[in-house]
């Protein structure tokens, strides 16, 4: 049997998808050449900028010049050691920053803004610039304990969980947290008129530093540095009512706040449960999207099956982490002596946890 | 695919119940990196 052809719902909603990122597109291209007439031209603002961006004086965004690709870059793996260009990054930002400041850089975010910026020419003042950014909106947000602390649970949570459903359901063959972004089932309706978009972010932000928890736990189980994850966005349930140009304003805010202040974050984004002619309109957007992140994108509709099994997707039983968090997979308060910690027995679950913590005994 | 989500507050909680908080707070760096970031 054929399957059906689109209906025209979905076609207009996709229309009116491609409409939106055109004009999108549009703006950004209006914005930048803006940005580079006003760079060209020789007034106080270009003097001020260089001034800023001279040797020993703190770099900023503006005073950056244009992106130029460094011809020698070459991606480093998250779990391979600094190498001595990048810990000649880390000592310039260490030196910017200053002591008091560097110590208290969360570690993972450290390396994330480092090697975030390695394909630019002006490497080091761009990490610094933009992990300087970072910093002033975490301190507004309290990012750093926002998950920790319990007294600064967002308004809410409840209800915010239950209308935006996200969360980890496994890893993948590298060990990378798998996240699920329910999309398609949250309801603008419900959303709307309960988080405006103040609280949509500190929302999302505590998400962010939930994962960023999450990740750490991950690392300190395998011994390895892994601060990337597999994203899967479900669109089940995609209807007109995301179309809605509030809930566009807010996802486009967000993904502009959290695409600079959370860089080298994404492993892969498998989308799942896409409508047949989302298909079709990622096909003509794909040219705008960034080569390096259109390569991390996987469209797929209800099939998705393969995918999973390509990038090697284990998920966990239940979908939580509880359910494999036993004592004998996780480190605890109190790291246990050789003598006190039960012998190791094989995995009959498979998971990732325990992939990484008994390697032999798979 | 699991049709519920405990959500990132329920993970978290127990992720604190088997960690310190400090050791979370500050992200994973591997050893080596931590020696070498220490010379600089």
């Amino acid at each position: 049997m054929l399957p059906s052809g689109p209906s025209s719902v979905e076609c207009m909603l996709c229309m009116q998808i491609a409409m939106l990122l055109v004009l999108e597109r549009a703006i950004s291209q209006i914005h930048s050449q803006l940005k580079q007439k006003s760079a060209a031209a020789p007034v106080g603002t270009a003097t001020a900028a260089k001034a800023l961006a001279s040797p020993g004086s703190r770099p900023t965004i503006d005073g950056l010049g244009e992106e130029v690709i460094n011809p020698d870059f070459a991606a480093s793996k998250e779990w391979a050691l600094l190498k001595p260009d990048e810990l000649q990054v880390v000592r310039r930002l260490k030196a910017w920053l200053g002591n008091a400041a560097f110590s208290k850089l969360p570690r993972d975010l450290l390396v994330c803004f480092v090697r975030g910026y390695a394909y630019r020419a002006d490497w080091a003042e761009a990490s610094f610039a933009y992990l300087d950014q970072c910093l002033r909106w975490r301190d507004g947000m309290s990012a750093d304990v926002i998950a920790l602390q319990s007294e600064l649970l967002p308004p809410k949570r409840a209800m915010f969980e239950a209308i935006v459903q996200a969360g980890p359901i496994g890893f993948d063959r590298e060990g990378h947290p798998v996240i699920l972004d329910r999309v398609g089932a949250t309801d603008p309706s419900k959303l709307l008129p309960n988080f405006d978009q103040d609280a949509f972010m500190r929302q999302q932000c505590y998400n962010r530093e939930c994962l960023r928890v999450f990740a750490t736990a991950n690392c300190l189980r395998r011994k390895k540095r892994l601060y990337k994850m597999v994203q899967v966005i479900d669109l089940k349930g995609l209807g007109w009512a995301h179309t809605d140009s509030q809930m566009y304003a807010l996802l486009k805010h967000y993904n502009s706040v959290f695409s600079w202040n959370y860089p080298e974050s994404l492993s892969k984004i498998i989308v799942i449960n896409a409508p047949f002619v989302f298909q079709a309109v990622w096909k003509m957007i794909q040219p705008w999207i960034h080569p390096i992140t259109r390569q991390k994108i996987d469209i797929n509709g209800r099939s998705y099956q393969a995918v999973f099994a390509k990038n090697g997707i284990t998920l966990f039983d239940g979908a939580t982490e509880a359910r494999h968090a036993t004592p004998r997979h996780a480190t605890p308060r109190t790291p246990p002596t050789t003598a006190r910690r039960p012998p190791r027995r094989p995995c009959v679950t498979r998971c990732g946890t325990c992939a990484a913590a008994m390697p032999s005994r798979h | 695919m699991p049709e519920v989500l405990p959500g990132w507050t329920a993970e978290v909680k127990k992720l604190l119940a088997q960690f310190e908080p400090s050791a979370l707070k500050l992200g994973y760096m591997p050893p080596e990196d931590l020696a070498a970031i220490g010379k600089l």
